[in-house]
């Protein structure tokens, strides 16, 4: 009985200690929720500036990567985490404009939910196809696969992703149509279209760049409104006659509703701080991103405005999520 | 010729002061973190990534990749030594090796995994050296269509690793393959299975699953049978494999290296299937298929000289196209990128002394695990001195904070209970466990390709036996079936007789 | 040979088999099953697990024939106590932190083993324990609360 007692015992103290009362925040490493797995170049943007972050902080900013869902996962994990600053969400645009109102029995809610920090970096993607594709531009494009309907294979890391409703919109605007054709993670669809399994990919810098340096990828077009410093040569969508033609993406950090203005405050210029950093700059760079680190409430806005500027875009152009 | 004058750069690298600190660090490191159940590479690289960004590129890759491939050979002792698997491929170790040590026979188990890994490492290294840009164009070839015909076939493979009854080990397949699909659906994001518990939203880890049923369940089973406690300490034989294990050993290694250095090169399916199949060859080509499962050495050999193999061509891929394998590849490449060194088809040219500076330092990181190793088989040979009963709670400790790790999840522990449970029933009843791990790795994989090809064909299923490699494995998957169905029919013939005699 | 069926192997082990596939066919019937073109998440597990429960009954008709008898050896005790002790460490880790669940863990699973030795199992306990959180806490910065909330 003895040994029960002394299993028995420390149980009853946890359960009547009190939580413990935050002052000098932060007072223990802050875990910042990724809805990607590791690696590529969103990871490696997290780990950067957590990096950075916690060199400010004085504590560890451990990267947690939980992918799935099209970032419902992570979204979940921080909205239901307790407010206290220590679990951060890396937010990705189309994880928290598109997929939440997609979902059905969506346990959180984007707007209500989430303190947003600031907007970290944004970015575009780059329409590729594949070498044997016979066609130079989007003109071309368009007009083989109207002659070819169908015949076409379009990549993507699943329904809903944002290489997935880049090439939805677009074949809402063109009236072409395309096979969609869902892979776990962009390493795979990168692999498949090298392998001509897939055609054509909104495929994002870092994953494209090496392999249209070698010609083994041709870029036809970006997918936002001003060229990409490193494809100077290359045409937007919206130059290329799909007028108003703008997708792109954006990192941003953001904590649970209810976190006391005090921490977020002192998150968002602790962010701040670090992406003017030079090292910053050149890394987010080097992966085609450009520094943003706006305030809380613009970056709310941008969320607000780009949910409502997807569904528009997901009801007009009759996209099917399951 | 370009390529010596490629390999003397990279051996140029790899040999200098910093290149043998860090393949020795890695390396040891790996050795140390594979050891220790339910620790992975995965979560040693994060933690180090940040460290490494102070160091040269060249060396903080050797360092990386040193820990990824050190990390496979201290996966092997452990699952020699206590039956517990940390990854996918010391699965099939655990069948014959965990029998050997059990038999007093672990000083040879464990030396000949080394010998095997250390030949299995040399020859991938050259095929490395001489064909990766060759062997990723080929790789490419394989579609979706092709993935899931080679899955199949090793699924086929996986009914030949139990004795016994073919229809429970292609129950525990379909077991496995309906395990694998919980979690998010990659197509249409639905959850399965997950019982509304957010945390199996990605799936169950396959850690989880196979320390629980091979690891748990092995110490029930033996707590429960006392006299079996008594087998590790009995005395041990000799600690090097004699004369006689050697010949036996020689042709699996040869054809686990053969097997391994081409199915590596395949993303994710190649280095979990090459064991298993590894297996399954040796125990075809054996004149005693019946010694499988009791503690036949080339049940060791050839299934770890073909992991060894698979783990090194494994890098062709990452470093050819910059397309990573797994979760600790793609950290690798992470850390690449933040040297601002973009991983992809033109690292070869523009940083040949990274490419073949690590290509060098895998062949001497083996060489390091072969020379560390065979000195230190004589102290893990008496770790299993250790009375049980000191040792399992050890075990029990390190298994449930390393699978807490995974995710920092509680439920992975409960979920380690469970398994555990599960695979003491199933022993119980005569299933192996094996068969259903390998399903559980390829289900959710076998669903995507298989999903992807029928989208392809537009809904066609000719797709399979219209493409020439497709069709090829799915025919050696038939005769393979067919090979082991027919005896089995016979032999119940001739049982029928007997009795009506 | 012939014994109860209820104690045969293949028997018990075809009918756990159709209760698993039934179960998983009863939840994967609420996916969508979609075309053999485009495949609903329901397609692959519904298939399976009728698959299973196929399997399971072949199992179970030919145990007569083939099957041999269950043996209940080994008692209860290790198992309860193993696996008791693994559910108690996945309770009390959060809220008691990594040292004293650790303790509670390697004491509680000693217990399996007859006889029991408390001074070595408490001196087992301690030096784990001090290696476990050196390992991970420290050496693998794997963020543990090492004592219970609010110490």
């Amino acid at each position: 009985m003895l040994k029960l007692k002394a299993l028995v015992l420390p149980l009853l103290i946890a359960l009547a200690a009190p939580a413990a009362a935050q002052s000098d925040y932060p007072t223990k490493p802050i875990r910042v929720v990724l809805p990607f797995p590791p690696g590529g170049g969103t990871d490696a943007v997290a780990r950067l500036i957590g990096d950075g972050m916690s060199k400010r902080l004085g504590q560890q900013v451990l990267i947690d990567n939980r992918p799935g869902a099209g970032g419902n996962i992570a979204s979940d994990l921080v909205a239901r985490a307790a407010p206290d600053g220590y679990t951060l969400l890396m937010g990705f645009s189309t994880a928290l404009t598109v997929t939440p109102g997609v979902s059905p029995n969506l346990t959180f809610n984007v707007a209500k939910d989430f303190t947003p920090i600031t907007e970290l970096a944004a970015g575009q993607y780059v329409l590729v196809v594949h070498p044997d594709v016979p066609v130079k531009n989007i003109d071309e494009l368009i007009a083989y696969a109207k002659k070819n309907p169908g015949s076409l294979n379009f990549g993507s890391s699943g329904t809903g992703s944002p290489h997935h409703l880049a090439a939805e919109l677009f074949m809402a605007k063109t009236g072409t149509k395309l096979t969609h054709l869902a892979y776990k993670g962009a390493s795979g669809s990168t692999t498949a279209l090298l392998g001509n399994e897939i055609q054509l990919v909104f495929g994002s810098v870092t994953a494209t760049l090496p392999h249209i340096q070698v010609g083994k990828m041709r870029p036809l077009a970006t997918s936002g409104l001003k060229r990409l410093p490193a494809l100077p040569d290359i045409p937007t969508l919206d130059e290329s006659g799909l007028k108003g033609f703008d997708v792109t993406t954006w990192y941003g950090l953001l904590a649970p509703a209810g976190t006391s203005q005090a921490i977020v405050d002192k998150l968002h210029d602790t962010a701040v701080a670090v992406l003017n950093e030079e090292k910053t700059k050149e890394t987010l760079n080097s992966l085609s991103l450009e520094p943003i680190g706006n305030t809380g409430p613009e970056f709310g806005a941008l969320i607000a405005r780009e949910t409502a500027s997807w569904a528009k875009v997901i009801n007009e152009a009759g996209i099917k999520l399951e | 010729m370009e390529l010596f004058s490629n390999l003397a750069l990279g051996f140029s690298v790899a040999l200098s002061f910093h290149g043998l600190l860090y393949c020795f660090v890695g390396v040891m490191l790996g050795t140390f973190i594979g050891v220790l159940p339910g620790v992975g590479p995965l979560v040693t690289i994060s933690v180090l990534l940040p460290i490494t960004y102070n160091l040269e590129p060249s060396s903080a890759l050797i360092m990386l990749a040193g820990i990824y491939y050190g990390a496979q050979y201290g996966g092997s002792t452990t699952a020699i030594l206590v039956n517990l698997p940390g990854e996918s491929s010391s699965v099939v170790t655990c069948l014959d090796g965990h029998q050997m040590a059990r038999r007093g026979r672990a000083g040879p188990a464990l030396a000949i995994a080394a010998i095997g890994s250390f030949i299995a490492g040399t020859v991938s290294n050259v095929v490395v050296a001489a064909f990766a840009p060759a062997l990723s164009a080929w790789a490419l070839n394989f579609g979706s269509p092709e993935y899931f015909s080679i899955m199949v076939l090793g699924l086929v493979t996986a009914a030949v690793l139990s004795h016994g009854s073919m229809i429970k080990a292609i129950s525990m397949i379909v077991l496995g393959l309906i395990l694998g699909l919980s979690g998010t659906d990659v197509n249409s994001g639905t959850y399965r299975f997950t019982f509304g518990l957010p945390e199996l939203t990605d799936g169950i880890d396959f850690v989880v699953v196979a320390m629980g049923m091979f690891g748990l369940a092995e110490i029930i089973a033996n707590i429960q049978r006392p006299e079996a406690r008594e087998i590790f300490s009995s005395k041990v034989s000799n600690l090097l494999p004699s004369r006689a294990d050697m010949k036996a050993s020689a042709w699996p290694i040869a054809r686990g290296t053969a097997l391994g250095s081409i199915l590596g090169i395949l993303p994710g399916t190649g280095t979990t299937i090459s064991s298993f199949m590894s297996y399954a060859l040796e125990k075809k080509f054996s004149r005693h298929p019946e010694r499988f499962g009791h503690g036949a050495i080339e049940g060791v050999a050839g299934p770890e000289s073909a992991n060894n193999a698979a783990a090194q061509t494994a890098f062709i891929p990452t470093l050819t196209l910059g397309i990573p394998h797994n979760g600790t590849m793609a950290l690798m490449l992470g850390a690449l990128t933040m040297f601002g060194i973009a991983p992809g088809p033109q690292v070869m040219t523009s940083h040949p002394d990274l490419f073949w500076g690590l290509v060098a330092s895998m062949w001497i990181g083996n060489l390091m695990l072969l020379v560390l190793n065979l000195p230190m088989l004589g102290l893990w040979v008496k770790m299993l001195a250790v009375p049980y009963r000191l040792l399992y709670p050890a075990i029990v400790i390190l298994s449930c904070v390393g699978v807490y790790t995974l995710s920092n999840s509680s439920l992975s522990v409960v979920l380690l209970a469970v398994f555990g449970l599960v695979g003491l029933v199933f022993v119980k009843l005569d299933f192996a466990p094996a068969p259903l791990l390998l399903g559980f790795i390829l289900g959710p994989m076998m669903e995507e390709n298989l999903r992807r090809s029928m989208v392809m064909s537009r809904g066609d299923p000719s797709i399979f036996v219209t493409r020439p490699m497709s069709v090829a494995m799915l025919l050696i998957a038939a005769i393979l079936l067919a090979s082991m169905l027919i005896p089995m029919i016979r032999h119940k013939k001739e049982e029928a007789v007997a009795s009506d005699a | 040979m012939k014994t109860s069926i209820l104690g045969n192997k293949d028997f018990l082990g075809g009918l756990l088999l159709v209760a698993i596939g039934a179960g998983a066919a009863f939840i994967s019937r609420s996916y969508p099953m979609g075309t053999l073109r485009q495949m609903g998440p329901g397609f692959m597990p519904f298939s399976l697990a009728l698959l299973l429960m196929g399997l399971g009954l072949l199992l179970a008709l030919r145990a007569p024939h083939d099957g041999e008898e269950l043996e209940w050896g080994g008692g209860l005790r290790p198992v309860l106590v193993v696996l008791g002790a693994v559910l108690l460490f996945a309770q009390v880790l959060e809220p008691l932190g990594l040292v004293l669940s650790s303790m509670i863990l390697i004491i509680a699973s000693s217990l399996a083993h007859t006889p029991f030795r408390l001074r070595e199992t408490l001196l087992l306990s301690v030096g784990l324990t001090v290696g476990v959180v050196l390992l991970f806490a420290y050496a693998l910065e794997i963020p543990f609360a090492l004592w219970p909330r609010g110490l």
